[in-house]
Order: structure tokens, then C-alpha cells, then sequence
């Protein structure tokens, strides 16, 4: 795997090669600073398989770095490892809204570098994977609607794992106390059913840029999960309650211009779960709070009329501990 | 076979640490100096944001290594005084320079006495 990883101090970008390289990971290229590192991007006569940006450097940072690389077409989905100090607690979130797709904490704990590390060659793997599956068939299989979709450049909408990532760096942070809740909009069954893989993408994003839209303020994460369910994280005392939620969501969500399904004509409506926390005693980084924000969704679906109650079995405890 | 990879590679990490950690330690005192330099800067008020900012990214940095090499208490002094900096930075109070400069003493007294136990 080939890696570029960006650190202003010499010491650390040496113990940073000394890791990786006793792991196997031998083509590591090391850049002093942002500029150095777009540089090398240019000059590199292949692309790296991954990225490790220090948050904190002088001229140009290391999320300003990571949004100028996801502005290459090559890179977008390419992980970005981000180095954070522990108090850079102000700039994990814009490090993730710029593109990151995990962090490290400096100082290093190198049996957490290596599995961060691996989880990003798998995360690099598994995306090779699947562009060369959409190159060799010429009619992908419809996705299942149990399947979570890829929802690009919507602010604060991220993929399951990133979320957890991000939940995982907050915990560890204790930056803030955090919730969650989720949210499903049943009608996407109907459209899901009724139209192409494409449109339903489309409508999925519409339905993440409101929920984001109607989430400003909270300085929260949306992921799509699929079965219609967003699941969205973010700082307790800032997220509205399910009521209002589901009221704003009520007006936005049935407006065309900013919800338009072309193939399937549907109205649209919400179930919002009430918010779930981390409890005190739970592991730091457990994120099965998660999960409860799922079974909340549950029981506010059984209050629903029986045309709105959807199986969400199969996404009970889709949460890792 | 991947135990003797495992037991491999922390060897192999902890010779690379120790070179690191010479180098590290061969820096200290340079570094300590740099920082009693800036100290002085804060008694002037017109250079004294630019002298914060640069104990701040010098205390950043010793955090970031420090640590990762074996010098916890380092780290969590450089931690704590760069989040000083930033509250002091926010606001006008006059007892903030003193604050700083405790905060920077304790840091260059753990770096002496790290030089010291060595």
C-alpha cells in the first residue's frame, strides 16, 4: 500500500516510517508540509492508497489539505487518516466534514496506528473492489433496499464507518456529550421499488441535505444505513427534539425543489426515534449507543399506523461495541 | 509465524525509538532555551501575541513527541500550556502573562529534570 503521510516535525515523521515500516508497510512517501504534500501528489508516478494528515501545521493544514485532495477525482474515496493532538478537539469536526475517514491521537499508541492503518488498507481494498465490480459488469444488480448508500458532498453526511470513527474520537475527547437518533422515511421503500438504482440515490441524498439542512446548529454527522434510516450523531444539548424534528422534516421533506423523486410519485413523511447517549458506564469509544438510538426508532414505529411500520430487524445491533 | 513477526517488528520499533529518543533528548536543551527566550518577550506588550504564538506551537510540538518517546509528564505540561494560551489569548486579563509563565515553568523545570535523570 502506498502512503503518503504529512507531518511538520521531522521526529514524528520519522517514528511515523520507523511504525509503519517494521508493519510492512514500506512505500511510505513523507511530505514537511501541505504544500510539500500536493507536490508529490502531482509529481507521483502512481496514486497513494492512503493519506495521513497532521491537523496542526503551519501555512496550510491538514483539513485544508485533506479538502483539496478529495477535490482530485482519483482521491475522493481514498482514506484519510488525520493525526490529532488530543487537544485538537476544535478541529476534529471540520476535519471530518472536510473528507477524513479516521484519526490517530498524537502521542501515538503504535498498536493503535497499525490497526487504523489496516482498517484503512481494508477501507482501500474493499473500494478497489467495488470500482472494478462497476467496470466489469455493465448492469450492476439493484442494490438491496437493506443497503446503505454512498451519499457524496452533502455537508456533514457521512458513510456508517466514518461515523463510528468520528463518535469513536468525540468519546475519546470527551469533547462534548453526544447523542444520537434515528430517523426513517418509509415512503423510500416505495421508491426504491419503483425506480432505478440512480434515482433512488438521488432521492436518498435529497432526503440527507434536509435532514442536514433541519440539523444545522448541532454540529452533527447524518449516515444513511439503508431501510430508509438515517442515523445521525451529534452535540446533545444542541439536537432538537424528535418533535420538532419531525414537524420541520414534515414541510421540508414535501418540498420538490428540495426533495424531487421523478420516477415514483410519493408524499413523504418521518419516524424520529428519540435520542439515545452514551452510558456513564460504558467503555469510552462504545458505540452501542447507536444501537439504542435504533431500538428507540423501533418503539416509535409501533406507535405509528400499521402502513408506516417497516422491518428494521436486520439493522437491530448494527453498531459494533 | 506471526508471532516472530509480531516480536520482529517490536524490536525493531524499539531500536528505531531509542534513536529517536537520543535525537529527542539531544534537542531538549535547545528547545528549553528557545522557550526561556520567548519568556522574556511577554513582559512587552507589542510582541507579546507573536511570543504566544510561538510558545504555543513550540508546546504543541513537544506534546505531539514527547509522549510517543517515553516523556508523558512532558507532554501533558506542553498539552497544558498550550491550552492556556489559547484561553489567555481570548481575553484581556491582566494576570494571563503570569499564568503563561507559571504554566511555562513547570514545562522548562520537567525538561530540565528530564535532562537531569538522563
Amino acid at each position: 500500500m502506498r502512503i503518503l503521510a504529512v507531518d511538520d516535525d521531522d521526529l514524528i515523521r520519522e517514528l511515523l516510517s520507523e511504525i509503519l515500516q517494521a508493519h510492512g508497510y514500506c512505500d511510505v512517501t513523507m511530505a514537511d508540509c501541505g504544500e510539500d504534500a500536493l507536490r508529490k501528489i502531482n509529481a507521483a508516478a502512481a496514486p497513494f492508497d492512503a493519506f495521513m494528515f497532521d491537523i496542526q501545521m503551519p501555512g496550510m493544514d491538514g483539513i485544508d489539505l485533506c479538502r483539496r485532495v478529495r477535490g482530485y477525482d482519483i482521491y475522493r474515496k481514498t482514506p484519510v487518516i488525520m493525526i490529532t493532538a488530543m487537544n485538537d478537539k476544535e478541529y476534529v469536526d471540520n476535519a471530518f466534514r472536510a473528507g477524513a475517514t479516521d484519526y490517530v491521537t498524537k502521542p501515538f499508541d503504535t498498536t493503535e496506528l497499525v490497526t487504523r492503518i489496516r482498517l484503512a488498507e481494508r477501507l482501500h481494498q474493499e473500494t478497489r473492489r467495488a470500482e472494478e465490480a462497476t467496470v466489469s459488469v455493465l448492469s450492476p444488480p439493484k442494490p438491496p433496499y437493506s443497503a446503505p448508500v454512498e451519499i457524496e458532498e452533502i455537508r456533514g453526511v457521512v458513510n456508517s464507518g466514518v461515523l463510528q470513527n468520528y463518535v469513536k474520537i468525540t468519546l475519546d475527547q470527551r469533547q462534548f456529550p453526544i447523542g444520537a437518533f434515528a430517523i426513517q422515511v418509509p415512503e423510500l421503500a416505495v421508491v426504491h421499488a419503483g425506480s432505478s438504482p440512480q434515482e433512488f440515490v438521488y432521492v436518498v441524498t435529497d432526503i440527507a441535505e434536509v435532514i442536514s439542512d433541519v440539523l444545522v446548529g448541532a454540529q452533527a454527522f447524518t449516515s444513511y444505513i439503508g431501510n430508509g434510516i438515517f442515523i445521525c450523531v451529534g452535540a446533545r444539548m444542541r439536537l432538537p427534539s424528535a418533535e420538532v424534528l419531525r414537524d420541520n422534516l414534515m414541510m421540508m421533506l414535501n418540498n420538490p425543489d428540495l426533495v424531487y423523486c421523478e420516477e415514483v410519485r410519493t408524499s413523504f413523511s418521518s419516524i424520529v426515534g428519540a435520542p439515545a447517549s452514551p452510558k456513564l458506564l460504558e467503555k469510552r469509544g462504545d458505540t452501542q449507543f447507536l444501537n439504542r438510538a435504533l431500538e428507540n426508532l423501533r418503539t416509535a414505529e409501533k406507535s405509528e399506523p400499521p402502513n408506516m411500520q417497516q422491518s428494521i430487524g436486520g439493522l437491530s445491533s448494527p453498531f459494533a461495541a | 509465524m506471526e508471532q516472530v513477526t509480531d516480536a520482529n517488528s517490536s524490536a525493531q520499533i524499539e531500536t528505531g525509538i531509542a534513536r529517536i529518543r537520543a535525537r529527542f533528548v539531544s534537542t531538549l536543551e535547545d528547545r528549553a532555551d528557545e522557550l526561556y527566550d520567548l519568556l522574556d518577550y511577554l513582559n512587552d506588550p507589542s510582541v507579546r501575541d507573536a511570543a504566544y504564538e510561538q510558545i504555543q506551537m513550540r508546546a504543541h510540538k513537544l506534546h505531539g513527541i514527547s509522549g510517543s518517546l517515553g516523556f508523558p509528564r512532558m507532554g501533558e505540561f506542553a498539552a497544558k500550556l498550550e491550552s492556556t494560551i489559547d484561553q489567555v489569548r481570548s481575553s484581556d486579563h491582566p494576570q494571563n502573562v503570569q499564568h503563561v509563565r507559571r504554566q511555562l515553568d513547570v514545562l522548562l523545570e520537567e525538561m530540565e529534570q528530564s535532562l537531569n535523570a538522563l
